[in-house]
């Protein structure tokens, strides 16, 4: 078990970077929405520059310390990792966005670095992958939403290694 | 995860669903059961999307107009 001080420290480290993370992905999907929507080539622009320098220095970031946290943060309580289906759940979520975040940054990339040296104009073949990054940006944001309120409600349930580990 | 706070070991968070036998352990609640089907359904989405090509792992092409000038 933790020390108080040490488990408190790494708990609003956790909560600040979760949150964090949320609020990061919805300045994300705004910028999105206007890459998409906007009739204005400077805003477009402007929006995946930004959408970029959100992922790498905001996002991913706070991606990796909130998972790290709350893995941290887990095993130094009573609460463990895999005793509690909402703590596995969460870590199952939390891994998951983290894989995908990676998996995207890749055409968010290129799309930033054509900003960079173009006035971009999108055509009808860029349109789907526009919608898929709001697509990607929205589910994001609802996986973390879910994770938040799992561990606000903090539903019942004990995995059977949780149950073996409060009967031996 | 976020939210460590209250004591697990109180009645409200240790699993109330412990209704098994002491040698089996408790069963699969039902909400756990209801997200993995919701999971599951997302994930299958998701790879649809990306097998079908509407995804964006693909190849980024973009037409762009430089300086005012369009160039495919």
């Amino acid at each position: 078990m933790m020390a108080s001080g040490l488990r408190k420290f790494a708990l609003t480290t956790h909560i600040t970077s979760s949150i964090g993370w949320i609020g990061a992905v919805a300045a994300f999907l705004a910028f999105a929405i206007a890459g998409m929507t906007s009739p204005d080539a400077q805003l477009v622009r402007a929006a995946y520059l930004a959408m970029e320098m959100t992922t790498w220095f905001v996002i991913v970031p706070l991606a990796f310390v909130s998972l790290l946290s709350g893995i941290v943060s887990s095993l130094g309580t009573n609460w463990g990792l895999f005793r509690h289906y909402w703590v596995l759940l969460k870590l199952l979520i939390t891994i998951l966005a983290t894989i995908v975040l990676l998996i995207h940054t890749q055409p968010i990339d290129l799309l930033a670095a054509a900003a960079a040296t173009h006035t971009i104009a999108f055509k009808v073949d860029l349109q789907s992958r526009q919608l898929m990054m709001v697509y990607a940006s929205s589910a994001a944001l609802l996986a973390l939403l879910v994770a938040t309120a799992l561990s606000v409600y903090k539903p019942r349930g004990v995995t059977p290694y949780g149950w073996r580990k409060q009967h031996e | 995860m976020a939210g460590l706070t209250s004591n697990p070991n109180s009645k409200r968070d240790t699993g109330d669903d412990n209704d098994g036998s002491p040698a089996r352990g408790p069963s699969t609640p039902r909400w756990v059961k209801a997200f993995g089907i919701a999971a599951l359904i997302v994930v299958a989405l998701f790879v649809i999307m990306h097998l079908t090509g509407h995804g964006f792992g693909q190849h980024v092409r973009m037409s762009a107009v430089e300086h005012g000038a369009e160039r495919q």
